[in-house]
Formats: C-alpha cells, structure tokens, sequence
C-alpha cells in the first residue's frame, strides 16, 4: 500500500492553548480511517491542517505537496467537506455544481445529479431555503462526484436522518472506495460507521491514543460480562473499563488472552464505540483491595498503559 | 489558473453580486427611461411638450445648421458626461460596497471553508475580485449609461428627421456633430485611469475586508478618521505647524492640481487626460502593499480558516 498522507510531529496551540500535540499518522491507499475523539479533541482542527486550512507545526505532506505552500494544487486529489455546513447562502443549486465542475478538473457533473435525483432537493433552490439535511446532501453530492484520491469528511452526515446517513455510507463504499483511495472520516456515530472503517485513531486532548486497523483493534480488547462474585478476580486482570447495568458488569480488557479470561464470564469482541468510550471517559484505578475507582487521566497515561 | 477556472470565478462573483452589477445599473437606467415618459405622459409642463414646440424644434435646427459655433457637440458632450457621471458615481458607491464585503461576507456566513477547499488558489481569488471591482463594477454601469446615451441618441435622431420635415436640416449634419460614439469611446477609456487613480482606495478596503474580524467598511475607514483627527488636534495645540495627512489625501484626490486643468473649459479629453495625470507610481506600489497584505490575512489569519 502506498501511502498517501504522511503526519509527523503536527502540533497547534490557540494561544496557550495546545489543541494538538505531537499527531503522528500514516495513512495509505486502501485504508478507511476513522479519526474519533470527543467534542474539542482535535479532530476537525488536524484535519483543516491536513487541507492547509489553518496553520500548524510539524510536517505534513499529503500526495507529495506541503499543504503550506502549492495547496491548491494539492486540493485536486483531496475534497473535504467540514462539519458545519459551510456552503454560500446565496448560491443555487445549479449554480454550485456549475462552480464545481468548472474549478475542479476532475467533478462528474452526471454524478452530483444522480445523487440529488434521489433527494428532494429542487436544484433551482438557493442554499439559504434548503433545510440542513437538505444543505449537507448537496454538499454530499458536490464531494462525492469529484474522483479524488484522498476524502476528507469532518462529520459529514450531522444534520441527516438515518436513512441518508445510511445511503451516504453505502455509496461512499460502492462508489466512490477504491483500493487506491483513501478515506479519512470523523464522527461521533462511530457505531454507522464501523463496519467501513479499515482504521481507526481515537483522539484525546489533541494526542492520538490509538492508531491501529480495526482488526487488530477488536482482536485485541476483549469485553468480558462478569457477575458480582467474579469482580474481584476481574479486577486483578486490570481492567480498562467497567460498565455496569442491572446487576452485572462488562470489564474491556486490553491484551489479556481469551484464556485468562475464560473463567469470569461471558467474553465477547468490543465494538468501537465500546473501546472508545473504555479508553477515554471513566479510566480505571486500582486500589489494593482490587476494588476499582473512576479518576481523570491523562491522553499520555493512556498511550503508556496501552503500550505496557 | 485556467480559463475554465476564470470563468467559473468570474460567474460567481456575478451570481454573488448580482443585484449590485445587474439590477441597481439596471433599475437606473430605467428610471432614466420611464421618468421622462411619465412626465410627458402626466405633466403639462414636462419636457416632451416643450421639446416638440414649434420652438424648440427651430432653436434645434438653428442649432444643428450653425455647424461652426459647435452647439450641439458641447450640448451632446455635457448631456452624454452628466449621464455617465451619475452612472460612474454610481459605481463608484458599488465598488465601495463590493471591495468592503468581497472578502468579509464569505468568513461571515462560514462558506469560506468551502470555497477554500476547493482547488482555486487564495493569490487567483484575490486577483479575480480585485480585477472584477476594479473593472467589471464600473463597466456594468457604464454599459447601462451607454444604453440610455444611445437611446437617447436615436430619440434625438427621430426628432432630428422630423424636424427636417419642416426646417431645413441635414440628419447627418446632426450626427456627425453630436459625436455620440466617440464621447462614449472616451469614457469607457475612462475606466483604466480611473481604476489606477483609485487603487488605493479599493486595496485598502480589499485589505479591511480581509483582515476585519467585523464590520469592515469601519474598520476601514476609522484608522484614517483617527489619524486625521490626531493631526487636526495636534495642529490646534500647536506642537505641530502643517497638515501633512489632510493635504496628501486632498491632493490626491483634487482633480485641480493636475497639470492643464482649465476650469473654465470642459473637454472629455482633457478630463481623460488629468484623471491619468493623477496616476502615480507611489500609489500603485501602496495599493500593491495592501492587495499583498489581503492575501496574506486570508491565508494566514486564523479566522480565516
């Protein structure tokens, strides 16, 4: 797989505030990623430094070309689309794919049309009388027909019914994914998603805690319902999440063999919501009485737990 | 940068700006047209009664025989310049307008992102609207004073063919001395001096609308205010003993400095010629400090991202 965005050492602080820190990412033709984190985590600010829409530390070189300098040519083999919907009040509907098609050499105009004929949006419409559902789905259209190499979408169904979000996907997967492209999405409906994404980075307080396929993700946390009288042995396994609800809990585990974990209970594979929410809200600390408590914890502490 | 990509800017600062390079140009032109059709159709005392006196009709003539006094060419020109002028001041006012917004309205609604995740560079955007203020703006004016002059021209010419029914006049004779198209050739001419001369204006506004976090047209306008006042004051406490700031931004724009101003004699070409002579280099290279500076604020400032 060649790789096509390559993300090294990105930093960048608002003031003295350091909204990303030290980002390291590969990403590669062929690969999904999805970039999760929670409100404020980053995601959208190391993206727009991905499309040199802001500016940053650290190197970056997508497709070759330093996002700082040569930008638009770069944003030939890249299209974005940002999670407020950020298209002009006062153009029509038409008037954007005539735009569209007109600056970038590689729209289908046939595509976008296609698109909207299975939405209800009048193309004689001006953004500014479309309801937001209605504005994303353009804007959905406009992206998707361009044949980039390299799509950038910063929570891209926020606003749209289950539905369009489900076609969305669907057509993202079938007609625009290709083994030679690359998809980087984020949103917080981690669960629609799961089942396209190659990979995943969780992203915490500006730092990626996890970077890895989804395979060996899933291979790799456990998610163990436990019974009260089989807690104690769970906590000496050093969970990484509790969760519980009506009497039972699920423990995440990180790293522990199926074997160890065959005596306290049922073990199932975690979904990404699962390890995500595991990994970044309530982390575990361990007391000697193997009783755990909830405190606050550090992105840093994460990354060194998870590589012990 | 393509044509296709130039095109395609082109159309859509027209779509975005329609109202201001379409229909206000628009709109005047015909209040020009319908005003004067009211008043002959509505008031006694209107013009087109008087026009189609018995009177009138003989001085019209007289005029147009007595080729050597030059009546009708100085009664053409001043028509034709009082026409545009108010078309020209017109776009001037909507150039104004366009450079204070052309950068501002696009980070208001949020559609900046969108525009700039496209593969147009910042240096052509900013290229495409300097050029469409400085150029297309005023050309849409003129094109609408140009089609009420020739409007005109053709009225006038009916009515110099009917006034030939009864007075001996030549049509020709009156078209030849009315020099309608040549005045019209000089004031399209116009534009290139103009958009020189007032370069800086519409930089530093091209700058303000780039760089102003809100309302820009203030943003604009208030260092210079301020500047001026600071001088004024200084001048009355009398630490200071001139008004350099005020006099530069006078001159500047004070047509009466030029070299061969004749107030007394009004000629479209030397109008041409001394809006040319207030062309400087000085301001061109400013003007070219505050495009460079609007380039940079909408790709380096934060908010513009």
């Amino acid at each position: 797989m060649s790789s096509l965005i390559t993300i090294n050492g990105l930093n960048k602080s608002y003031g003295k505030k350091q909204v990303l820190n030290d980002i390291n990412l590969t990403i590669s033709a062929g690969q999904v990623l999805g970039l999760i984190g929670p409100n404020g985590a980053g995601k959208s600010t190391c993206l727009q430094a991905l499309l040199g829409l802001t500016s940053f530390e650290g190197d970056i070189e997508v497709l070759g070309h330093n996002p700082k300098h040569k930008r638009h040519l770069m944003l030939q083999d890249i299209a974005y689309i940002n999670d407020t919907v950020a298209l002009p009040k006062w153009i029509r509907v038409d008037q954007a794919i005539e735009y569209v098609g007109g600056v970038h050499p590689k729209f289908n105009r046939q595509k976008a049309l296609d698109f909207l004929a299975k939405t209800n949006v009048p193309l004689n419409a001006k953004v500014s009388k479309l309801s937001k559902g209605m504005v994303t789905q353009v804007h959905l259209a406009l992206i998707l027909a361009i044949d980039v190499k390299v799509l950038v979408l910063d929570e891209p169904t926020l606003g749209l019914d289950i539905l369009t979000r489900r076609e969305f996907y669907n057509n993202l997967v079938e007609e625009f994914y290709d083994q030679e492209k690359a998809v980087i999405i984020t949103t917080h409906q981690i669960e629609e998603i799961e089942h396209i994404l190659t990979d995943v980075a969780f992203i915490k307080q500006g730092e990626i805690v996890v970077s890895e396929p989804v395979e060996q993700l899933k291979s790799r946390f456990k998610l163990v319902a436990v019974t009260h009288d089989q807690q104690a042995q769970a906590y000496a396994l050093k969970p990484l999440a509790e969760n519980k609800l009506m009497g039972m809990s699920s423990f995440l585990f990180d790293g522990v063999s199926s074997e160890k974990l065959a005596g306290l209970g049922h073990i199932s594979t975690p979904s990404l919501a699962d390890v995500f929410t595991g990994l970044m809200q309530k982390p575990l600390t361990y007391t000697s009485s193997h009783s755990a408590t909830v405190s606050p914890i550090e992105p840093s502490v994460i990354k060194k737990e998870l590589s012990a | 940068m393509n044509t296709a990509m130039i095109t395609m800017s082109v159309k859509r600062e027209y779509w975005e700006h329609k109202v201001m390079m379409f229909w206000v140009p628009l709109v005047m032109f015909a209040l020009f047209v319908i005003a004067p059709l009211l008043t002959w159709l509505f008031a006694d005392s209107g013009v087109f009664p008087k026009v189609l006196s018995e009177q009138f009709l003989q001085h019209f003539s007289d005029g147009i025989n007595s080729e050597r006094s030059g009546m009708i060419t100085a009664v053409a020109e001043g028509f034709i310049s009082s026409f545009f002028l108010l078309f020209m001041m017109a776009a001037f006012l909507a150039q104004l307008s366009y450079f204070t917004n052309c950068l501002f309205s696009d980070r208001k609604d949020g559609s900046i992102i969108f525009w700039r995740s496209l593969p147009v560079g910042d240096h052509t955007n900013i290229a495409i609207k300097l050029l469409l203020g400085v150029i297309l703006v005023p050309a849409c004016f003129l094109l609408c004073a140009t089609m009420l002059v020739l409007t005109a021209s053709v009225l006038f010419s009916m009515l110099a063919l009917f006034s030939s029914l009864v007075f001996d006049i030549s049509i020709w004779s009156f078209l030849t001395q009315s020099e309608v198209l040549g005045s019209i050739g000089i004031m399209w001419l116009m534009i290139v001096p103009l958009a020189l001369w007032l370069l800086p204006i519409y930089s530093w506004l091209l700058l303000a609308s780039s760089a102003a976090k809100k309302a820009p047209f203030l943003c604009a306008f208030a260092p210079i205010v301020i500047l001026l006042a600071v001088e004024y004051w200084l001048n009355y406490i009398e630490l200071i003993d001139s008004s350099y700031l005020f006099n530069m931004f006078v001159g500047y724009f004070d047509l009466r400095n030029v070299v061969g101003f004749d107030p007394y004699s009004f000629d479209l070409w030397n109008v041409l010629s001394l809006t040319m002579g207030k062309v400087s280099i000085g301001a061109i290279l400013l003007s070219m400090v505050f495009i460079a500076g609007a380039w940079a604020c909408r790709k380096y400032l934060p908010d513009n991202n």
